[in-house]
């Protein structure tokens, strides 16, 4: 399993959508001849699927970033695109907890605990361009099916979605130019860094969490192990760190000979532990 | 703070709900229609969400007023709990509340006067019963009081009872309500304590122990009858001591008349909980004592959990009546 390190990926609809984020974030191409094109910064950070237009898409391309990047479970994802408004237009980048697929009505609420100070609006998600705009709820194509899918590889609060309104009553969306579109994302970057570092934060803390210890993938590769053995070495490693977080355990299990040996050796260590509660941090 | 409140429709313009909303201005507001829509979904991070939960405000349907589990107990011969709320603002290490729930976000059941009746129906066909009812199982029952009310609505409803006492657990300081009201024969402030040195690392959010020992001493004052919960039990290097110190400190504050009860109850959770707890604080030092595992439940072990509960109750028995004494074996 992977080192834990930031990760956060991007479905994006449009290239014209994409073009600002790819160009801030350093993304270049990394495969454009398998379904949907690909991007990543050098870092292997930041990843970016295009996915075009509509719910299919969104969520096969979520699912193929998901497998081609070794997207772990504690990834950042984020959708970011134009989307159609009935009420009053803002420039701002919007962000979205309350998600209804059209065809269905079903409703998810992705529920972020980051974006603080950008506004919260509802998204309709519908199968076709639409010029019936539902007052107070924005409209898009993609973000339903990104969410529902995105969702399920890591967690709501660490699944995004992200809009600008485009297109409105007064501004129909066969006007709109991809320039436009490039403009409009452009403007918002400095929003969307902020929230990307937020985004990153808590993926970091998810990262801790959630990735197997080094010590661990050192232990699997120095001595073979069973698989109910790897199971409790897991526990085992993890009751050490958190015992004595700064003490090295291959200092003490170096010397072992068999996978049955290091377990005994670590449980003799971890077992007789008592928690100093005065001088704990 | 308080970013977003979801709001069942069916209740949208129940009193209470609109004197909550009052006082959070223009905090968004989304309509669901039920609570479980948003509470009960599988892919939220219980962790990640208790950093900046949503409220929802909801309607109980059914399962207002439930049994207490059987050694649950503090002198009543019969026992129930009720919730108005799901989850706390508290974020206390060993919660099973966070093992339990898919879900950080605070859920208030508006609907107080279903749980009233529900209550009453009790009261009135157990005439000659003495009825324990229990508040703070799945949330605190003080520390929202500012937003839901529960206190300032519910003594009133107990005041007219002759055999049923209504027990509040709390950690919280917040003692408005109690402060403006005529203290009552047949309410419990229970205070959950633990030592400071443990609580410092454990009970995150919450009032340090010697500003709950400080409210627990107002309260006494005033007249409060007060319940002690020394629940969970934690074990640790010197832990005789640390329990020690902390039972002469409550002595020292707290007088003995005004103590209607102490309870005890060791650390242990239903099995599948813990794995929950384990999973979301992988870090967490606590669950690196000495916890076994037995087919249901993940606890200390036997000899353990004695060796706590006999010293402490040998201890609190030296300044508490043994009658008021209860060894309550639970699941926090």
């Amino acid at each position: 399993m992977r080192e834990f390190s930031k990760a956060i990926r991007w479905v994006v609809a449009l290239k014209c959508e994409a073009e600002p984020i790819i160009q801030y974030f350093k993304m270049d191409c990394y495969i454009n001849t398998g379904p949907f094109s690909v991007f990543c910064d050098r870092e292997k950070e930041h990843w970016l699927v295009l996915s075009g237009i509509g719910q299919i898409n969104s969520a096969s391309a979520t699912t193929y970033l998901s497998e081609i990047s070794d997207a772990p479970p504690w990834a950042g994802w984020i959708n970011i695109g134009i989307a159609g408004y009935g009420g009053k237009k803002t420039e701002d980048l919007l962000l979205v907890d309350e998600v209804q697929q059209f065809s269905t009505g079903h409703t998810l609420y992705p529920g972020p605990v980051i974006g603080n100070d950008l506004q919260r609006y509802s998204l309709i998600t519908v199968d076709k361009p639409s010029k019936n705009y539902k007052q107070g709820h924005l409209v898009d194509m993609e973000g339903y099916a990104f969410f529902e899918i995105a969702s399920r590889l890591s967690s709501q609060q660490l699944t995004i979605i992200l809009k600008i309104i485009s297109d409105g009553p007064d501004e129909p969306l066969e006007l709109i130019k991809p320039e436009t579109v490039t403009e409009n994302i452009s403007r918002i970057i400095n929003n969307l860094k902020t929230l990307v570092q937020e985004l990153e934060n808590i993926c970091l803390r998810e990262a801790k969490r959630l990735a197997q210890p080094k010590a661990y993938k050192k232990c699997i590769q120095t001595w073979h192990f069973t698989s109910s053995q790897k199971t409790k070495c897991l526990k085992l490693i993890r009751k050490w760190e958190s015992i004595f977080p700064s003490k090295d355990l291959f200092s003490i299990i170096s010397m072992e000979n068999d996978a049955k040996s290091v377990l005994s050796k670590i449980s003799k260590h971890t077992q007789k532990y008592e928690i100093d509660w005065i001088n704990s941090d | 703070m308080i970013e977003c409140i979801y709001i069942e429709d069916e209740i949208k313009d129940h009193p209470r709900t609109l004197s909550i909303l009052d006082r959070f201005g223009s905090t968004r507001r989304i309509k669901i229609k039920r609570y479980g829509d948003v509470f009960n979904k599988k892919s939220q991070n219980f962790r990640l969400q208790k950093s900046n939960p949503a409220l929802i405000l909801a309607r109980k349907h059914q399962g207002l007023v439930l049994d207490a589990p059987k050694s649950f107990g503090i002198g009543g011969t019969k026992n129930y709990y009720f919730s108005h709320m799901f989850n706390c603002i508290y974020d206390c290490r060993y919660c099973f509340l966070q093992g339990m729930y898919s879900s950080a976000n605070y859920v208030v059941f508006v609907n107080y006067e279903d749980f009233d009746k529900n209550i009453e129906d009790l009261v009135s066909s157990n005439p000659n019963e003495n009825l324990t009812f229990f508040s703070g199982y799945d949330c605190d029952s003080l520390a929202l009081e500012n937003i839901t009310g529960f206190v300032e609505h519910t003594l009133p409803v107990f005041q007219k009872f002759d055999n049923a006492v209504l027990e509040l657990r709390t950690k919280s300081i917040q003692l408005k309500p109690l402060l403006e009201f005529t203290p009552m024969k047949n309410c419990v402030i229970a205070f959950s304590l633990m030592p400071r040195s443990m609580s410092d690392s454990l009970d995150h959010k919450t009032p340090k122990i010697s500003e709950r020992i400080k409210a627990i001493s107002k309260l006494a004052e005033l007249g409060w009858k007060i319940g002690l919960r020394f629940d969970p039990l934690i074990h640790g290097k010197d832990w005789k001591i640390l329990y020690k110190e902390l039972f002469d400190e409550i002595m020292l504050n707290v007088p003995e008349t005004a103590i209607h009860s102490v309870s005890v109850g060791p650390l242990r959770f239903p099995k599948n909980i813990f794995k929950n707890i384990s999973k979301l604080y992988p870090e967490e030092k606590l669950f690196a004592g000495p916890l076994v595992n037995s087919p249901r439940t993940t606890s200390y072990a036997e000899n353990v959990e004695k060796e706590m509960t006999d010293y402490c109750l040998e201890h609190i028995s030296r300044f508490v009546p043994k009658s008021a004494i209860f060894n309550c074996v639970s699941t926090t």
